[in-house]
C-alpha cells in the first residue's frame, strides 16, 4: 500500500478556520462504504447492534417537548439498549429526517461538549460540518436503511472548537417513522497519524535517494519518485516483477543483503542492480534497515539506494585522466628514449663514420704512397728505353749521316723531338703526382718575398719580353713555402707566355671573409664556391685571354688549348696550381675574355702554422 | 783530346754500376768518343756491385775500381744501398762515387749528397748532351782531380 493520505486527510489541523471554511467542498466527499453482511467484524457487529436498538420515542419540535420526548424515548427504551447506546465508542446522535436532534448518547456528549439535554431539538447540521441538508436530503433518498453513508469532516464543539471525525450516517426506518443515525467517531489520533506520515511521505517522495520499503514478508509496498526515476518501474511493474530482490544484479550480493538482513538487520553496500529497461546495470549505495515496531518486531524493510553513476564517472573519468596522464608520461618517456637511442645511434653512426674516415684518410695514405712510388718507378723506367730510343737515333744520325737521305735525317729528328717532349711529358707527370704526396709543411710565408724569388728565377723572360710585373704589400700567409713557389711560378710565367704585345701581370690581395659565393669556374654553370676566411690573390695580366667556356678545362691535366707550336708545354702547370691551392683548402679559377687578359684568382684559407715535421 | 787516366802509371779502372745495356753500350760509346783511356768494369746490380768493389768471388782477379759510376735504381740491392755500404765501409769510403740517374727526383739528390755520393749527374735525354756529360767527368775528375791511389 502506497503512502498515499487520503484527500480529506488534506485539511490538516494547522489550518485557519477560514482556509478550512474554504475547502468546505474538499471534505465534503462521501465515501459509501459497502457493509456485508457476512456477521463478522466490528462494523458489522456494531450494525446489528444499532438495528436492535429501538429508537420509538416520538420526536418532539420544540426544545422542551423535544426534552420531555427524549425522556419519553430513554424511558421507552429496555435497559440493555440504554447501556448499549450509552457505552458505545461512537458518539450517536439520532435526529428526524430534517436533522433535528431527538436523542443522543454519553460518547456524543463528551466529544462536542453538550450536555444530553443541549442536544435536544438542535440541527445537526450545525454541529457536524458538512452534514446539511442537501446531505440529508441525498441519504434521504438514496440511502437504505441497510447503508451507510460515511463522511469526513469537522465537528463543532459546544463552546468553540472543532476536531476532525469520522461520521457515519445511515437510516433507521422504524414502524411508525424514520430517523438519522450518525456514529461521530474522533479521527484525531489517526489524523495525526495520517499526518506525520504524510510528512514522511513528503520526505521519501521529495528524496534524491531511490528509497522502497517491504512488508514483513518482503512483498514490496511502497517506492519514491526517485526510485522509479532510477530503475525505471513503476510501483506496479515492480511489484508484477516480484519485487527489490528482482534488481540484484548479481546472485552473490543478493544472497549477501538477505543474509545481512536476517542476522543483523540491516545491510549496506555498492552493488549493481539492474534497470528496467535494457536491464542496464546502475551503481547504487544501497542500506537497507528494518523497520520494527515497539516491541521489536519487524514490519518490514526500508532500502534507500544512492545513485553512484555519476560518481562512477567521475571515478572513471578521474581515473582515465590519470591513465591518460601515464600514458602520455610513458609515450613521452618512450620517446625521450626514442631520441635516446637515435642520439646513440648518431652518436654511434658518427663513431663509425669518423673511423671509416680514419680508414679512408689511411687507404688514401697508402694509395697516395703507392701512386709516387707508381711514378717514381714509372718516370723512371719510362724514361730508361726513351733515353735508348733517342739516344741510339742520335747516334745512327751521327754515324751514319753521310749514308742516310734527307728524310732519314728528318725523320730521326722528329722521332728525337717527340722522345723528348715524352719525357717532359712523364716529368711532369711525376711533378704532378708530387704536389700532394711530397709536401712540406705549412709555415708562415711572406708572399712578397716568395714574388721576389720567383720574378729572379724568371729574370731572362721577363728581360726577353719586356714584361712588367707589378705587386706590392702582399700578405704573410701560412703555406707550403716550395708550393707557393711554385704556384706563383707557373700562374706569372703563364702571363708572361700567354702575351699579348708587352705583357703587364699585377699581383694583389685582399682579405675575404667566411662565405658562400657564386663564382664562374667554368663559363656553362655557376659553381658555389666555399670562400672561408683568408685571403683571396689575383695574377691579372693583359695577354691573349681564354674564352670563358675553356676557363674549368685549363685546370686539368695535359688539357691544353693551343698547340705545341703557338705555346709549347705539356699543360700540367695549370693542373699543379690547382693541386697545390687544393692541397691548402682553397680554390682556383679565372676570370677571363680573349684579348683582354685574363684573371686568374686563388683563394688561400686562414690555416694554423705546423710544426716542422706534421 | 785525348786524355790518360793514370794513377801511378796504371791505366784507371771504372766500375760502372748499370742494369740497363742500352746505357752500358751508350755510355762505352760515349767514353769512347770522349777519348778517355780507362777500362771500364760494368755489373748489373748493387750485390755484384759491393762483391767487385770488395774483390770478391770471380771478382778477386779484377782490377780494383778507382771510381763508381753509380745507377740508382738496379735489381736486388739499389744504388741507395751500395752508396749507403760503401761509405759505411772504411775501405770502400774513400773510392768516388758519382751517381748517374734518370731521375731527376729532389729526394734521390738529396740522399745521395747526404750520403756522400761525390756528385749527382741527371742522364740527359740527348746524346748530344750525354756525351757533354761524359766529356765533363773525363775533365773533372780525370784529370783535374787526384784520386786517391
Amino acid at each position: 500500500m502506497p503512502l498515499t493520505a487520503s484527500p480529506s486527510v488534506q485539511r490538516g489541523k494547522g489550518m485557519s478556520q477560514e482556509e478550512q471554511k474554504g475547502r468546505a467542498e474538499t471534505v465534503r466527499i462521501r465515501i459509501p462504504l459497502e457493509f456485508r453482511k457476512k456477521g463478522e467484524g466490528e462494523e458489522g457487529g456494531l450494525e446489528e447492534k444499532v438495528e436492535l436498538a429501538r429508537l420509538t420515542a416520538p420526536i418532539a419540535r420544540e426544545p422542551a417537548r423535544a426534552a420531555q420526548q427524549q425522556k419519553e424515548v430513554s424511558a421507552d427504551r429496555d435497559p440493555f439498549c440504554n447501556q448499549l447506546l450509552l457505552n458505545i465508542y461512537d458518539g450517536l446522535i439520532i435526529t428526524d429526517l430534517e436533522g433535528r436532534i431527538i436523542e443522543t448518547n454519553a460518547r456524543a456528549s463528551t466529544l462536542l461538549r453538550y450536555r444530553p439535554e443541549e442536544f435536544l431539538g438542535r440541527q445537526v447540521t450545525d454541529l457536524i460540518d458538512g452534514a446539511d441538508e442537501s446531505l440529508l436530503k441525498d441519504i434521504g433518498q438514496n440511502i437504505s436503511h441497510e447503508k451507510f453513508t460515511m463522511i469526513e469532516g469537522f465537528c463543532q464543539r459546544r463552546e468553540g472548537g472543532e476536531f476532525p471525525a469520522e461520521v457515519t450516517v445511515n437510516m433507521i426506518r422504524l414502524p411508525d417513522r424514520e430517523l438519522f443515525c450518525f456514529f461521530v467517531r474522533d479521527i484525531t489520533k489517526r489524523m495525526e497519524l495520517e499526518i506525520e506520515l504524510l510528512r514522511l511521505s513528503k520526505a521519501a517522495e521529495s528524496a534524491a535517494d531511490a528509497i522502497c520499503i517491504t512488508d514483513q514478508e518482503g512483498h514490496h509496498v511502497y517506492q519514491n519518485p526517485a526510485f522509479t526515476e532510477l530503475f525505471g518501474y513503476t510501483f506496479e511493474q515492480l511489484v508484477a516483477d516480484g519485487g527489490i530482490v528482482k534488481l540484484f544484479a548479481d546472485e552473490e550480493v543478493e544472497r549477501a543483503f538477505a543474509d545481512g538482513i536476517d542476522a543483523a538487520g540491516a545491510w549496506a553496500g555498492e552493488v549493481e542492480m539492474l534497470r528496467r529497461n535494457g536491464r542496464k546495470r546502475i551503481p547504487v549505495y544501497m542500506r537497507a534497515n528494518a523497520i520494527r515496531d515497539e516491541e521489536g518486531e519487524m514490519l518490514g524493510l526500508i532500502c534507500v539506494h544512492t545513485d553512484m553513476t555519476e560518481r562512477r564517472r567521475a571515478e572513471l573519468e578521474l581515473r582515465r585522466a590519470h591513465d591518460d596522464l601515464e600514458k602520455r608520461v610513458t609515450e613521452r618517456t618512450q620517446e625521450l628514449q626514442k631520441s635516446n637511442e637515435r642520439l646513440q645511434k648518431e652518436v654511434s653512426e658518427r663513431k663509425h663514420a669518423e673511423e671509416e674516415l680514419k680508414r679512408y684518410a689511411r687507404d688514401l695514405e697508402h694509395s697516395n704512397r703507392e701512386l709516387q712510388q707508381f711514378a717514381y718507378v714509372a718516370s723512371h723506367d719510362l724514361q730508361e728505353p726513351l733515353r735508348a730510343v733517342v739516344s741510339y737515333l742520335q747516334l745512327l744520325e751521327r754515324r751514319h749521316k753521310e749514308a742516310l737521305s734527307e728524310d732519314a735525317i728528318r725523320f730521326i729528328d722528329r722521332s728525337v723531338a717527340a722522345g723528348k717532349r715524352m719525357q717532359n711529358l712523364i716529368r711532369d707527370l711525376l711533378e704532378y703526382s708530387r704536389v700532394g704526396t711530397n709536401g712540406a709543411p705549412f709555415v708562415e710565408v711572406n708572399i712578397n718575398s716568395v714574388v721576389e724569388t720567383v720574378l729572379e728565377g724568371l729574370h731572362l723572360a721577363i728581360e726577353e719580353t719586356g714584361a712588367e710585373v707589378i705587386f706590392g704589400d702582399l700578405p704573410t700567409v701560412v703555406a707550403d713555402p716550395g708550393q707557393i713557389e711554385q704556384l706563383l711560378q707557373n700562374l706569372i710565367a703563364n702571363a708572361i707566355k700567354f702575351r699579348r704585345g708587352d705583357p703587364l701581370v699585377t699581383i694583389s690581395a685582399r682579405r675575404v671573409e667566411k662565405a658562400r659565393k657564386k663564382v664562374d669556374r667554368g663559363g656553362k654553370s655557376m659553381a658555389e664556391l666555399r670562400v672561408h676566411e683568408g685571403w683571396l690573390f689575383s695574377v691579372e695580366d693583359n695577354g691573349i685571354g681564354i674564352e670563358q667556356e675553356f676557363a674549368g678545362r685549363i685546370f686539368r691535366i695535359f688539357q691544353r688549348l693551343h698547340t705545341v707550336k703557338e705555346h709549347p708545354g705539356t699543360g700540367i702547370g695549370l693542373a699543379i696550381c690547382r693541386k697545390i691551392v687544393e692541397r691548402h683548402g682553397g680554390d682556383i679559377w679565372v676570370q677571363s675574355e680573349p684579348e683582354y687578359g685574363a684573371t686568374f684568382y686563388f683563394t688561400l684559407p686562414d690555416l694554423p702554422a705546423q710544426k716542422q715535421g706534421d | 783530346m785525348r786524355a790518360t787516366g793514370t794513377s801511378a802509371g796504371r791505366t784507371i779502372t771504372i766500375l760502372l754500376v748499370e742494369d740497363s745495356p742500352d746505357d752500358v753500350d751508350l755510355m762505352q760509346e760515349a767514353v769512347n768518343e770522349a777519348g778517355i783511356d780507362v777500362e771500364l768494369q760494368v755489373v748489373d746490380d748493387g750485390v755484384k756491385a759491393l762483391k767487385y768493389l770488395r774483390r770478391q768471388g770471380r771478382f778477386a782477379d779484377k782490377p780494383p775500381a778507382s771510381m763508381v759510376l753509380l745507377d740508382l735504381n738496379l735489381p736486388r740491392k739499389d744504388g741507395r744501398e751500395v752508396l749507403v755500404e760503401m761509405k759505411s765501409d772504411r775501405k770502400l769510403a774513400c773510392i768516388p762515387v758519382i751517381v748517374l740517374s734518370t731521375s731527376a727526383s729532389e729526394d734521390d739528390v738529396r740522399f745521395a749528397y747526404a750520403h756522400h755520393a761525390n756528385c749527382y749527374i741527371c742522364k740527359p735525354l740527348d746524346l748530344d748532351e750525354f756525351l757533354a756529360v761524359v766529356d765533363a767527368i773525363r775533365d773533372f775528375w780525370l784529370t783535374v782531380v787526384r784520386l786517391p791511389g
